[in-house]
C-alpha cells in the first residue's frame, strides 16, 4: 500500500516547521512529547498529540543532539555552537554546560540523573545542574557518540580508535577500559539487555563487543558506512542501515556469528533514520528519497522484508520516531515535521 | 570546493581576506584552522581541528580528514546554501588527505566536486623550501604541495625581481608541470583564476595548456617529483585497461600524488574521463567524442620517480 504527498493526506493528523533541516528528534520515555532540533540551530519540545510547541534557545550553525532523562523529567539538548542546555518538560532552563567544541553525543544514564555529554576529545560526566562529576578530557579523537551500559555504571564514547569504556560510579570510577577498532566509529549503541555495544564505522562496518567478555566480532562486507543502527527493546534483532538497504540481525540464542541478515530493499537513497515501534512489531526507516517504510519485524534470520507501508513525500526525510504502535513522527530535510497514523 | 594549501607565511591568510572582501556576489564557506566560527558578511567561517583517519588497515593512500566529512555533512544539510565553500590547509599539511575524502566517503562525493586544489608559495622564500633537505623518509611538504597543486597562487611578486621570477617558475614547473602559475602581490589575485575552475578537468588542463602533452616539448627529470603526461591515438581494451591502472595504482601509488586523464575505449561512444589522488581513482564516461575528433588518449600523472618511457609502454599495451 502506498500514500503519496504524505503530508496532506488524511493520515497527516498535524504538521509543523522548524524551519531548517531537522537533525534531532527525541521521544519522551511517555511518548507524549519529543525535542526537536534543526541543522539552522532551532530547538523546541513539542506535543505529540496536537504538534503545539515550546520553543527552546537557539544553538548558532546548528542543534547536534539531544537526550531525554530516563524519568522523563529532564531534556538536554547540544549544539555546534559548543552549548548544553537543560530543561524541564515545560521548557524551564534549568541549566547551561559551555564547552568548546560540537557537542556530538548526549545521553543520560538508565539509573540516574546523570548525563554524559560528547564534545571534541572530550567526554564529560556531568549532574542536573551542569555541576562536572568527571571529566575524561584524554580522548584520543573527536567523540562521536555516547551511550550508557544498562545500570548506569559506565559510559562509552565511541571515536576514531574504538570506545573508551568508562566507570563513573563506586570505587571504580575514573577508570577505563578500551575497546579498540582501528577505525572510525559513527554511532554507537547498547543492547537493552546490556551484553552488546555496537558500533557503525567509517570503513562500511559494524563493530560488535560482548560486554560481558570484551570479545569483539565484526559485520563486513558493507558498501559504505554505517550510521544508523537500533536494536529492538528485547534485544533480539539488530538493525542496520547502510545505503538504501535495511539489515537486521538476529541477535536471539547464540548471537548474528554465522547468520544472515534478514534484508529489506525499497530505498532508492541513504536510509537517514531507523526506529522500532513500542511493541517491536514494526520498524519504520526514513531515506532521503522521502520515502518512509514501514516494515514487519523479522521472524527469523536471512528472511526478505517486504513492506507493510510506503509512504512518499517530495521532501527527504531525515528523522523519524514513534508516538505508539501506529503512530509515527517524521522530520524532514526542509524542517516539516508531520505526525502520521497509519491506523486511519 | 577549493582546497588552499601553501606554507606558513606564504599568504593564504591574505589571500583568504582577499576572497572573503571581495565583491563577488557568492556565499563563501572558509573551513580554516586559526578563526573561531564568525559570520563575515555573506561568508562563514568555520573552525576544524585537522583529523586525518586511515581507511582500509592503515594504508597511507586512504587517509581522509574525519572532521571535514562532520562539517560537511552538516554544512550541505542545511536550508543556508553557499556557492563555494574553501577549505584551508595548514601550513605543513600533506594535502592528500583532503582531496582523498572527497572521493573515499559516499556522501561528500555524491554532494560536493572538487574543484581545484590551490598551491600559494611565497616568491623569495619557495626555493629554499624545496631546496630543504630532508631525512630520509620525510618527505618535503613544499614539493608535496607543489605536486598536488591544480593551480599555483605565486604570491609577493613585489619582493623579487625578474630573474628571481623566471626561476621560481622553472623550479614550480620542474614539479608540476600541469598547473597555471597565477602571479599576484598581497594575495590579490582574481578569483575566476582560482574558483570554480574545473581544474580537476583534464580538459580544462589542456584548454590552458595545450603543448603540454607534447612529446617534443622539454619536461624536467632531475627532481625525483615530476610530471609525466603523454597522449596516443586508438581504442583501449577495457579489461586491459583496468588491469594496467590497477596495477599501477596499487604498484605506484604511494609515489603517483596525481593523476588524471581522458581515454577512449573501443565500443564506447562516450569519453571515459578519469581523476586520482594517489591509489584513489574517480572516473566516469563524460560526453561523446564528437564527429571528426580524433579518438586521442591522454593521459597525466604528477609523482616520485616516475618512468615516462615505460609508463608509456605499458600504457600502449592496453591498445587494442
Amino acid at each position: 500500500m502506498t500514500d503519496t504527498d504524505t503530508d496532506t493526506t488524511p493520515i497527516a493528523r498535524w504538521r509543523v516547521d522548524v524551519t531548517d533541516y531537522i537533525h534531532v528528534l527525541q521521544v519522551h520515555p511517555e511518548r507524549d512529547q519529543v525535542v526537536v532540533g534543526s541543522l539552522g540551530g532551532d530547538a523546541s519540545l513539542i506535543a505529540t498529540d496536537d504538534g503545539s510547541a515550546i520553543p527552546l534557545e537557539r544553538h548558532e550553525m546548528g542543534v547536534l543532539s539531544a537526550a531525554w532523562s530516563a524519568d522523563g523529567a529532564l531534556v538536554a539538548v547540544g549544539g555546534q555552537d559548543g552549548h548544553v542546555r537543560i530543561y524541564d518538560r515545560v521548557g524551564t532552563a534549568l541549566a547551561v554546560i559551555a564547552v568548546s567544541d560540537w557537542v556530538t553525543g548526549l545521553a543520560w544514564s538508565p539509573a540516574s540523573p546523570v548525563l554524559a555529554i560528547g564534545a571534541g576529545r572530550r567526554l564529560l560526566v556531568t549532574d542536573p545542574d551542569g555541576v562536572i562529576l568527571h571529566d575524561f578530557d584524554d580522548q584520543p579523537s573527536t567523540v562521536t557518540a555516547v551511550a550508557w551500559s544498562v545500570d548506569g555504571s559506565r559510559v562509552g564514547a565511541a571515536a576514531y580508535g574504538g570506545v573508551g569504556w568508562h566507570d563513573v560510579v563506586g570505587k571504580r570510577a575514573g577508570r577505563r577500559r578500551r575497546f579498540d577498532w582501528k577505525g572510525s566509529l559513527l554511532a554507537l549503541v547498547i543492547s537493552p539487555d546490556g551484553k552488546w555495544a555496537c558500533a557503525g564505522a567509517q570503513d562500511a562496518t559494524v563493530q560488535l563487543w560482548k560486554l560481558w567478555s570484551g570479545k569483539d566480532l565484526a559485520m563486513s562486507g558493507y558498501p559504505s558506512k554505517i550510521e544508523r543502527l537500533a536494536f529492538r527493546h528485547d534485544s533480539r534483532w539488530l538493525a542496520v542501515a547502510c545505503l538504501g538497504d535495511l539489515n537486521i540481525w538476529n541477535f536471539g540464542g547464540r548471537g548474528p556469528a554465522g547468520t544472515a541478515p534478514a534484508e529489506g530493499s525499497g530505498h532508492e537513497k541513504h536510509i537517514e533514520d531507523l526506529a522500532w515501534n513500542p511493541s517491536g512489531s514494526m520498524i519504520a526507516t526514513g531515506g532521503g528519497d522521502g520515502r518512509t517504510i514501514v516494515w514487519a519485524s523479522p521472524t527469523q534470520a536471512g528472511q526478505k522484508l517486504s513492506p507493510v507501508r510506503a509512504l512518499e513525500s517530495d521532501v527527504a526525510t531525515s528523522r523519524l520516531c514513534w508516538v505508539d504502535d501506529e503512530s509515527l513522527l517524521v522530520g524532514r530535510a526542509d524542517g516539516g515535521l508531520v505526525r502520521l497514523d497509519l491506523g486511519e | 570546493m577549493t582546497v588552499l594549501t601553501g606554507f606558513l607565511g606564504a599568504g593564504k591568510t591574505t589571500l583568504l581576506n582577499h576572497i572573503l572582501t571581495e565583491q563577488h556576489g557568492k556565499r563563501i564557506a572558509v573551513i580554516e584552522n586559526e578563526f573561531g566560527e564568525v559570520g563575515i558578511d555573506d561568508a562563514i567561517v568555520l573552525d576544524a581541528e585537522e583529523e586525518i583517519f586511515e581507511m582500509n588497515n592503515g594504508c597511507i593512500c586512504c587517509t581522509v580528514r574525519g572532521d571535514l566529512i562532520r562539517i560537511l555533512g552538516n554544512l550541505m544539510r542545511r536550508k543556508d546554501k553557499f556557492d563555494q565553500i574553501l577549505i584551508e590547509t595548514t601550513g605543513l599539511a600533506d594535502p592528500a588527505p583532503v582531496a582523498q575524502t572527497f572521493f573515499v566517503d559516499d556522501e561528500m562525493s555524491a554532494q560536493l566536486r572538487l574543484d581545484a586544489i590551490v598551491t600559494v608559495v611565497d616568491a623569495k622564500h619557495l626555493i629554499p623550501h624545496l631546496d630543504d633537505e630532508k631525512p630520509e623518509g620525510v618527505e618535503n611538504e613544499a614539493v608535496e604541495q607543489l605536486a598536488f597543486a591544480d593551480r599555483v597562487v605565486l604570491n609577493k611578486i613585489d619582493l623579487a625581481d625578474a630573474g628571481q621570477l623566471a626561476e621560481v617558475e622553472t623550479r614550480i614547473r620542474e614539479v608540476n608541470a600541469l598547473a597555471p602559475i597565477v602571479r599576484t602581490q598581497h594575495g590579490k589575485v582574481d578569483l575566476d583564476a582560482i574558483l570554480e575552475v574545473g581544474a580537476f578537468s583534464l580538459d580544462r588542463v589542456l584548454a590552458d595548456e595545450p603543448d603540454f602533452l607534447d612529446p617534443d616539448a622539454e619536461h624536467q627529470h632531475d627532481l625525483s617529483v615530476t610530471s609525466v603526461g603523454f597522449e596516443a591515438d586508438g581504442d583501449l581494451d577495457l579489461d586491459r585497461l583496468n588491469a594496467w591502472l590497477s596495477n599501477l595504482l596499487m604498484t605506484k601509488g604511494t609515489d603517483i600524488f596525481r593523476s588524471k586523464g581522458i581515454l577512449s575505449i573501443a565500443g564506447w561512444d562516450d569519453r571515459y574521463v578519469f581523476q586520482g589522488v594517489h591509489m584513489l581513482l574517480d572516473g566516469q564516461p563524460n560526453g561523446t567524442w564528437r564527429d571528426g575528433e580524433e579518438r586521442r588518449n591522454r593521459l597525466v600523472f604528477i609523482g616520485r620517480n616516475l618512468d615516462r618511457d615505460s609508463l608509456e609502454a605499458s600504457f600502449r599495451s592496453c591498445l587494442v
